[in-house]
């Protein structure tokens, strides 16, 4: 990827509003879906390919190296996020693409990253989920809605979230997390 | 003088300062605006809603039926404040609101001696003539005369937020039976959330005087409190009131943050919270009422357990010479504690003949009752049913309790009758929702103890939590026996609802008049509306009904309570949702190109697209569309197209799962072509149409109409999963991945060709009109390009991820410059698309079949696709359908209206002899002149006919003549070349 001729949905933003510290994180995404009555010989491929065991419905998992992220959407359709500098995202998808419909969706994801001691507050302003830890455990990986906006809640640890929404629409869903860190403070 | 020199929750060493209608007073810190006026001897604080009669504070709650003020001024002001529920800050400014003069001389007092002729339902007998003076007179005046406080109409210059909070207990209320519930839910590490609508936490025990375990009990509410605030899982939500009690446990709440609506204007005032709980407990207590009498709306009269907590909390001596009038044994409570407070308590009256007095160093009359109250601005003295006079400043009214059950209700609950407490109490309250204490009818504190011990145990149980031990309360008891309302109804002026100036003469000429039932009732005289929905007047209201019907409480019944249960601001339901924060919007990958270029920008749905890109020296919109139009016609022109709908269909049923979706076959669609489809709704109606590309045997791309984008997408989805869950086919939308350009004009090949990897041929040999594939352009950034034409020029359009867009943009811009390339908008889109006899959204309304369309037959009778059978219905395929046709004005120089009707020439201009409309207009600049397009009765067989386009709201007639819909290269060489 030529970075001069890229542009990211918030332009790489990063900022600490608070205790809230929010910053754009850049992911290459993919789409996996399980051909029909495949399912069961779909859970030993990925394990092969990408060494890691697939997580249920609605829970995500991180490889050792923690540069894939394997979510699991649906009963047939899975999410798989490679870190940017991951080296052989071709590879893995070349070998994924022969169980699999790979469609790629990089581009269609605009990716939050929310950490501080404040998240919780500063999500409870949006985010009709519950996130504490009793009822969201780390490494879930849930749509919901947040400001009408689709959103991708993945928690990484108790005060670290990755929030994912169309790209299209980013900038207003910066504008409703920023608005929300700021009336907390 | 008006404070005790010690005692209650204020701190007198923090002073503040306020005003009220213009006179600048001191209050301290803890206090509220009632408790600070009542602290400088201030009770005369407004006029009521219809009389203009003089109202002072008569509770200490949000229940509060007169004490409305206007607060702060110019774009700060709120009407209706309840002076009870402000906490006093420095600077508050508060005016006393509807009168006409000075508070104590209100002009429109004159409605009080008028009252004989303004009695309940006046207006809608007195004011019949002439009919036109209801609107242009009387309303005008009613409403003048009659009414509240005042709006600024400004814009609000607080903001507001919500949120959604989440718990296994709710505790609603933060009293004594509150509190101790929370505290045995937070021991079982339940997660608990406890709200409260008072600023200070503890409820009535902040204004009593009891023993708690032998120590007082303010002592017993701090070692509470202070552990409560010690566990992680508990959150103590004081100033919150829960408005609202709603399905599966989900309740509003409305948290007030700041009191003075000048503080911290660029955070939050207000926060209104969706709370889910999986179980929550009612600790509301019980609201006191006041008893009927003539006269017993005067201010200085006040109900006897607020007087009591005025008097305990706030320190402040509410009269020289108070009398206590009471049915109950809580007013004999009043009594001791004023007493104590070194307050001149003259005389207590109760009702009851048979009582051993409790006090005995107090004047008392048993078995008595007071006829009328004197006095002018406030209360001078009352006469008693026996004549006998006393003199007295302020009178503590004790009527017995109402448990504050309205949130048993919000769910459809009805209360029943208590007749040993002569109250009403929950009867049905909603699921997973448990009522405690006083709230439940309990009014004994020990028992509300016990009360709360047993019910939490059950519940926590039931919520899978561990039991935890918890220390019994001992406390100082307090015997509660009330009398029953009296079997007689008080003659004179006697007020039931002070908020709507209800008297008891109302209730008796309602059902006079028929209105029986409670909620007629309600309804004729306005008994219980308003800010205080009734708290204090609904049961004493009943109980005149109750006697005049000679029927039992029970069967009189209840309104129904609902939500809010006080009060919440307009702009806490909107929120942040203001401006800018209204509503989100998606923005195109070009758009800060375009932004760049002066585009003028739509809202299209969320989406803000480019309109048309003015050039310096162009004064009108048209010049703009026009140059755009004829420059893409003649070189070539680039829009972005990344709005439409795009979605990946992948598997191995993709095709069959096509053709069933959509009218026309795509089974057969060979690798690397794209074909126009057309779906239909079950009903046979056009749903929406759009191209599909096939990449490979199991792998179509979709594209649909902006407007229709998650429709189809929802619509394909339920295809998929209900109506064929066995078919291989997996649909994802790439709508956001991609970045669509349309390139469009005779020089855009040329254009692409400098653009694309020189390996890949793009010659109308090697790439047709409906190609498509998978490319390279600008060394190295891959792409789709599609060979299709919304145009009706050569024109493409070349997909490539969203990250590249603005690079591309910029880049093809600065190619294009030698072939005259011009970035077109919506507006030009539109014009082009009319010229060529394209369908769009104004064409595919929802009431338009494919043989409207001229396309009857792309419909497929091999496939057994959606819409097929109903598009087949008589009615749909009549010989007189309508068509689409164009139309061209006979007289060029004339504009077309969209929306206009068909009349053939000759008849009149009305619905049975209407022909079709006219769906879509623009200015053709190639044809220089008005074109239209629409629908009319056999519109493809009647060419060259002329009729006339009516348009009724502009009261404009137009001969236009039918025409082809193909104004613009009609047999398509252009956009195959």
């Amino acid at each position: 990827m030529d970075k001069s001729k890229v542009t990211t949905p918030l332009n790489g933003f990063s900022k600490n509003i608070g205790d809230v510290f929010l910053k754009e994180i850049l992911f290459e995404i993919y789409c996996i879906s399980v051909p029909k009555n495949m399912e069961k010989n779909s859970i030993i491929t990925l394990k092969k390919i990408l060494n890691i065991n697939p997580p249920n419905i609605g829970k995500s998992v991180l490889n050792k190296e923690k540069s894939i992220r394997l979510i699991k959407n649906s009963s047939d359709q899975y999410f798989i996020l490679f870190s940017i500098d991951f080296k052989n995202i071709s590879k893995i998808i070349t070998m994924l693409e022969k169980s699999f419909y790979i469609t790629e969706q990089s581009d269609a994801w605009a990716c939050i990253d929310i950490s501080g001691s404040q998240t919780h507050s500063c999500l409870e302003r949006i985010c009709t989920l519950d996130l504490s830890n009793s009822a969201y455990e780390i490494n879930s990986a849930t749509r919901t809605l947040m400001e009408h906006l689709n959103v991708f809640v993945i928690k990484v640890t108790e005060e670290n979230f990755i929030l994912m929404s169309a790209s299209s629409s980013a900038l207003s869903f910066l504008e409703a997390i920023q608005t929300s860190a700021e009336n907390i403070m | 003088m008006y404070r005790t020199k010690t005692g209650g929750l204020i701190n007198r060493k923090k002073v503040l300062n306020f005003s009220f209608n213009g006179k600048i007073l001191k209050g301290f810190e803890g206090d509220t605006l009632s408790s600070a006026l009542l602290g400088n001897g201030i009770h005369l604080v407004g006029r009521s809603f219809k009389y203009h009669r003089p109202r002072g504070i008569f509770t200490s709650g949000s229940e509060e039926p007169s004490a409305l003020v206007q607060l702060d001024e110019k774009k700060f002001t709120e009407p209706n404040i309840r002076a009870t529920t402000v906490k006093l800050f420095d600077g508050l400014v508060a005016n006393s609101q509807n009168h006409f003069g000075s508070l104590s001389w209100d002009f429109m007092r004159i409605n009080d001696y008028l009252s004989n002729f303004l009695s309940a339902g006046f207006y809608y007998k007195t004011f019949m003539w002439p009919k036109a003076f209801w609107e242009k007179v009387y309303e005008p005046i009613i409403r003048n005369a009659a009414g509240l406080g005042k709006l600024s109409k400004e814009p609000d210059p607080s903001i507001y937020d919500k949120g959604f909070l989440h718990c296994d207990l709710l505790v609603i209320g933060a009293g004594p039976s509150g509190l101790y519930s929370a505290l045995i839910a937070a021991r079982t590490g339940a997660k608990v959330i406890i709200v409260d609508e008072d600023f200070t936490l503890g409820g009535s025990l902040n204004g009593e005087k009891l023993e708690i375990n032998g120590g007082l009990c303010t002592d017993w509410l701090g070692t509470i409190l202070s552990e409560l605030t010690s566990f992680k899982n508990v959150r103590l939500m004081p100033k919150t009131t829960l408005y609202g009690s709603f399905d599966h446990g989900i309740y509003g709440a409305l948290e007030i943050r700041n009191y003075n609506s000048r503080d911290n204007l660029k955070k939050p005032r207000h926060i209104l919270w969706k709370i889910y709980s999986k179980f929550s407990v009612l600790c509301t207590g019980a609201l006191e009422r006041s008893i009927l009498f003539e006269n017993n709306d005067l201010p200085g009269i006040m109900l006897s357990k607020s007087m009591r907590h005025y008097c305990n909390r706030w320190g402040v001596i509410p009269g020289q010479h108070i009398s206590i009038y009471t049915n109950n044994d809580d007013g004999w409570e009043t009594a001791k504690d004023l007493k104590e407070a070194g307050c001149n308590v003259i005389c207590i009256i109760d009702q009851r003949p048979d009582i051993n007095p409790p006090i005995k160093n107090i004047d008392y009359v048993l078995g008595r009752k007071i006829a009328k109250a004197y006095g002018n601005l406030r209360i001078s003295s009352i006469k008693l049913d026996n004549g006998k006079i006393i003199k007295t400043d302020c009178l503590a009214v004790s009527g017995g309790f109402n448990p504050n059950l309205h949130l048993t209700c919000h769910q459809r609950g009805r209360p029943k009758w208590n007749e040993l407490n002569h109250c009403f109490i929950p009867n049905n309250p909603p699921k997973n929702m448990s009522v405690i204490g006083a709230a439940n009818g309990i009014f004994n504190y020990q028992d509300i103890f016990k009360d709360s011990k047993i019910k939490l145990t059950k519940i926590l149980q039931n919520l899978g939590h561990k039991k935890v031990s918890i220390e019994e309360v001992k406390i100082s008891n307090r015997v509660y026996k009330v009398s029953p309302f009296p079997k007689n109804i008080p003659e004179g002026k006697v007020w039931v609802d002070l908020q709507n100036d209800v008297t008891v003469k109302d209730i008796k000429l309602a059902v006079h008049e028929g209105f029986h039932s409670v909620e007629l009732l309600k309804r004729y005289t306005t008994l219980g509306m308003a800010t205080d929905q009734g708290k204090n007047s609904n049961v004493l209201g009943l109980s005149i009904l109750s006697v005049i019907k000679n029927k039992p409480m029970d069967e009189v019944g209840t309104t129904i309570f609902r939500p809010p249960f006080t009060p919440v601001p307009i702009g806490a339901f909107a929120g942040r949702s203001r401006g800018k924060h209204f509503k989100p919007f998606r923005l195109t990958p070009s758009h800060n190109w375009a932004k760049s270029n002066n585009a003028v920008f739509v809202e299209a749905g969320n989406w803000l697209r480019a309109q048309w890109f003015p050039l310096k020296g162009e004064k009108t919109w048209r010049e703009s569309v026009d140059r755009e139009v004829i420059q893409t016609r003649t070189n070539v022109g680039i829009c972005d197209v990344t709005t439409l709908g795009k979605i990946d269909i992948k598997g191995k049923d993709a095709g069959a799962f096509l053709n069933f979706v959509y009218a026309n076959n795509f089974g057969k669609l060979p690798i690397g072509k794209v074909r126009y489809g057309l779906m239909l709704r079950d009903d046979g109606i056009a749903f929406d149409d759009g191209t599909t590309a096939r990449f490979s045997e199991n792998h179509f791309v979709m594209t649909t109409t902006t407007a229709n984008a998650v429709t189809v997408f929802r619509h394909l989805e339920f295809c998929k999963q209900c109506l064929n869950p066995d078919w291989d086919v997996h649909l994802i939308s790439t709508t956001d991945h991609w970045a669509q350009f349309a390139v469009a004009g005779p020089k855009s090949r040329k254009l692409l060709q400098e653009i694309c990897d020189p390996k890949i041929d793009i010659s109308n040999d090697k790439f047709p009109f409906m190609a498509c594939g998978e490319i390279n352009v600008l060394k190295g950034i891959p792409a789709r390009l599609f060979r299709i034409s919304f145009s009706g020029e050569l024109a493409y359009e070349i997909a490539i991820p969203r990250r590249y867009a603005d690079f591309f943009i910029k880049e093809i811009s600065e190619i294009g410059k030698k072939y005259n390339l011009v970035p077109y908008g919506t507006e030009a889109l539109g014009v082009m698309r009319i010229e060529k006899g394209h369908a769009a959204g104004n064409e595919l309304n929802g009431q338009t079949t494919a043989n409207n369309l001229g396309l009857g037959k792309m419909v497929s009778k091999l496939n057994d696709c959606i819409g097929n059978t109903m598009s087949e219905r008589e009615e749909l395929n009549k010989e007189n359908t309508l068509k689409l046709v164009g139309f061209i004005p006979t007289n060029k120089n004339q504009s077309l209206v969209a929306g206009s009707h068909f009349i053939e020439k000759g008849q009149t201009e009305n619905l049975e002899n209407d022909q079709g409309w006219m769906s879509s207009v623009a200015f053709s600049p190639m044809l220089k002149h008005s074109i239209g397009l629409g629908y009319i009765i056999r519109g493809n067989q009647r060419y060259g006919e002329k009729v006339h386009a009516v348009n009724p709201l502009r009261k404009e007639i137009i001969e236009v003549e039918i025409h082809s819909p193909h104004f613009y290269d009609p047999e398509g060489e252009l956009l195959r070349g």
